[in-house]
């Protein structure tokens, strides 16, 4: 089986799961009596679900072809943005981020979208879906600050965690071709940490019961498999595809607990 | 070769002045049906511009440049209504659905006239099939506006969200039609199912 065939099954799996998640989603809407944050979720998986089955369609269509800027680039973008305002629906009081948190989740962004451009070569669209995605990244960062998800070691951390794989990244430009395996290894690695760290959290907050943090922890962690995902490619992109859709699950489950508590 | 503007002309003015002899919501959907159609020959514009200046291609500009006007041409102008005049919300949808059927039916009209009209299967099916994709769109359209106004914050998210669900809900409906058989089939009919789910589901919410 090749490459693209395990991406084509793991994203019709993808969808067949965003489909029950966004029948489910739609009927929370009207058992938590229209909560925001239940509606943004589906609003949520929605465009998930449209930006797949668009890539889908396209790709069964058309293989082998670069599709040129589509409504799924844009479906794309606005699916971090309706999360953000998923997460941001659920934060009950607005805290500003101290000047550390916002250079830390600021550069992390902005090298992020660089690695993009890089691999690429798509300026604009990468910095149109680099800010939301900076947007989104902020959103993660200030709830899982508001609702002290992460004591101060985890947050330093998690901030040498992102250092690192950052500079893993920007290592495979520079060294010679030989040794480009080496750095690109090492990131996938941290990336598996690091997803690894969310999980323990995640578990950690489910075993003290302690509900905004759990919404906030799945929100981050999904988020950080997206973020692999858009860092890898071959069979690691296929790995993080289905890791993040095992991990969708995750943000209904956790979304239910605190819109049926409310 | 067709001359839209000329079709928008002779279809448009008996409907500008049905504008002056009907009230209330009546004259609401004769203006937006007008609106729709000025819209969908306005979307053709910026189209064939990007087209033009980008050279994607007459087919691929088609395939996945227009749903990306398009929705946006049909957005705009309710944008617009619904900052300036604030309606409530059945004025709102019903500015919606004036502004769609409009756009479908000047797009059907000429569709028609470039590829002829022998076959009254064929129009039939196709014109359903765009009509109610139209519609459907912007009732997603209207619905961001109207959860936009209603839970306040976050209206820039609700409203770009709308807007980008009609987009991939089109491309997905032109990537589908642009091939011929069974997978056209499939998408001619994604309209008119999507439309069932969508009602079946707000039926559903509004009895809970």
């Amino acid at each position: 089986m090749t490459i693209i065939q395990i991406t084509l099954i793991s994203v019709s799996m993808q969808i067949v799961v965003l489909a029950v998640l966004l029948t489910l989603a739609v009927k929370l809407i009207g058992e938590s009596g229209r909560s925001l944050t239940a509606v943004f979720l589906s609003f949520s998986f929605a465009l998930w679900l449209l930006t797949d089955l668009y890539w889908l369609i396209y790709d069964l269509m058309r293989p082998e072809s670069r599709m040129p800027f589509a409504a799924n680039e844009i479906g794309e973008a606005a699916q971090f943005l309706v999360t953000a305002a998923a997460i941001n629906s659920s934060v009950k009081r607005r805290t500003r981020l101290p000047m550390s948190y916002l250079a830390g989740t600021f550069l992390f962004s902005v090298s992020n979208v660089v690695l993009w451009i890089l691999w690429s070569g798509e300026i604009v669209q990468d910095i149109i879906a680099g800010a939301v995605f900076s947007w989104l990244f902020y959103s993660i960062v200030r709830s899982l600050r508001w609702s002290q998800a992460f004591g101060k070691p985890e947050w330093i951390v998690l901030g040498v965690l992102c250092t690192a794989i950052i500079v893993c990244q920007g290592l495979t430009f520079i060294v010679p071709e030989n040794a480009e395996n080496i750095p690109a290894l090492c990131a996938y690695a941290l990336l598996i940490a690091g997803i690894v760290f969310f999980a323990y959290k995640l578990i950690s907050a489910y075993r003290g019961n302690l509900p905004y943090a759990q919404v906030f922890l799945s929100f981050a962690l999904v988020t950080w498999m997206i973020m692999a995902k858009y860092m890898s490619g071959g069979n690691w992109y296929n790995l993080f595809l289905t890791l993040e859709t095992l991990g969708m699950p995750l943000w209904y489950l956790s979304v239910r607990k605190v819109v049926k508590a409310e | 070769m067709i001359f839209s503007e000329n079709i928008l002309i002779c279809i448009g003015l008996p409907l500008l002045l049905t504008v002056f002899l009907v009230r209330d919501n009546a004259r609401r959907l004769v203006v937006f049906f007008l609106i729709g159609m000025a819209a969908c020959l306005l979307g053709a514009y910026v189209s064939g511009f990007i087209d033009v200046a980008f050279g994607y291609g007459t087919e691929d500009t088609a395939i996945f440049i227009s749903p990306v006007v398009e929705e946006t041409m049909k957005f705009l102008p309710l944008l617009f209504y619904a900052l300036m005049f604030a309606p409530d919300d059945d004025r709102l949808f019903t500015a919606a659905v004036g502004v769609g059927a409009g756009f479908a039916s000047f797009e059907n009209v000429c569709s028609m006239l470039t590829i002829g009209t022998e076959s009254l299967g064929f129009l039939l099916i196709r014109g359903l099939a765009v009509g109610v994709m139209h519609i459907v769109s912007i009732c997603a359209l209207a619905l961001g506006l109207v959860l936009a106004r209603h839970y306040k914050i976050s209206g820039v998210s609700t409203i770009l969200g709308a807007l980008s669900v009609s987009m991939l809900f089109h491309g997905i409906y032109n990537l589908l039609a642009s091939e011929s058989g069974i997978i056209s089939a499939i998408g001619f009919c994604l309209p008119l199912i999507t439309a069932v789910l969508v009602f079946l589901a707000y039926r559903k919410l509004q009895t809970e």
